[in-house]
């Protein structure tokens, strides 16, 4: 480097030590240091099914009470549907002649379905749960 | 108490020992940032993403390697890539141009500069380099780091930051030959 060159540059440098540091909000410190709890505290997993147990309780019961109704009710339009004979089992006679110890399979397997739905939610909720926590 | 201390305190479990490293550095980091954004919001963020990213980051960082060099590439990296994701780079750019164009009258026509006139004459300086030359010539002339260590920050390599360092400097000699010329600037 030329002579002159030590020159501009011992120059630069002074100029920038004039100029000197900036400096950031007075609360700079406090806020970095917020970040850091932030970042110290264990993640915490927030994961809820989209329908609780309450939720599919609620309709379950009332799509197998309106599927009760409209199959005890109107028995004949559902003739053609097969149903099965609870010949072994001796049920109260609660609704009266309709009933004659057959259950139609429609009615099981609207509650067969609904099982499955909230089994299989329940089971999504558990997947996902391990998922997020990193045990897959 | 140096920076290896701290660290030393702050990975034992001692978290308030950070506080400590971020007074010490917050404004050297602070400056880093603003030459590369300008806007002071933007540099503050960036400021404290880069402690908060170091903080993170502190259980890898290597007894042997200087602190600073590592803070200082986590500033870089963390400004650069806020430049490069900013929807208004092009603003930026064009005012950088405007602002160039509108220094040279100021320098010619000014008799009185007061320190305050030349760190904005300067800091204005320095907006006519790209912003990775401003981050450059501020390590180098405030931070006073080595060609070496700009190299290990900015990840360029040792001539290329020799070469930007080169014609950064020969800008900066306008503005130190005015500065003479108006004998405001005292130099001992």
């Amino acid at each position: 480097m030329k002579r002159g060159d030590d020159k501009i540059e011992s120059e630069i440098k002074k100029l920038f030590n004039k100029t000197g540091l900036e400096n950031p909000s007075s609360d700079f410190t406090y806020n970095v240091m917020a970040n850091v709890q932030v970042e110290m505290q264990p993640h915490q997993v927030s994961c809820k099914p989209v329908i609780n147990v309450k939720g599919w309780i609620l309709v379950a019961s009332i799509v197998a009470l309106l599927a009760l109704l409209v199959v005890l009710l109107n028995p004949s339009e559902f003739s053609w549907w097969p149903t099965i004979q609870l010949s072994d089992i001796q049920l109260p006679d609660l609704f009266g002649a309709p009933f004659q110890n057959q259950i139609s399979t429609l009615i099981l397997i609207f509650f067969i379905a609904i099982i499955a739905l909230t089994g299989c939610d329940y089971l999504l909720y558990k997947f996902r749960e391990k998922d997020i926590l990193g045990i897959f | 108490m140096d920076d290896q201390h701290y660290i030393k305190m702050i990975l034992g479990g001692n978290v308030s020992a950070y506080a400590d490293l971020v007074n010490k550095y917050k404004d050297m980091v602070y400056t880093l940032a603003l030459r590369v954004v300008k806007n002071p919001e933007d540099a503050e963020e960036i400021a404290q993403d880069a402690f908060v990213k170091a903080y993170r980051a502190l259980p890898d960082f290597k007894e042997n390697a200087k602190f600073t060099t590592w803070l200082f590439r986590i500033v870089y990296n963390t400004a650069i890539s806020k430049i490069r994701s900013s929807r208004d780079r092009e603003l930026y750019l064009e005012e950088i141009t405007t602002e160039a164009r509108s220094l040279d009258s100021d320098l010619g026509t000014s008799e009185n500069l007061e320190k305050e006139e030349v760190k904005e004459i300067l800091q204005r300086l320095l907006e006519t380099l790209s912003a990775e030359d401003r981050m450059i010539v501020t390590l180098y002339y405030l931070s006073e780091n080595s060609v070496e260590e700009i190299s290990q920050i900015t990840g360029l390599s040792k001539s290329n930051v020799k070469v930007k360092l080169f014609r950064s400097r020969n800008k900066l000699r306008s503005m130190v030959n005015i500065s003479h010329q108006n004998e405001i600037i005292t130099i001992a």
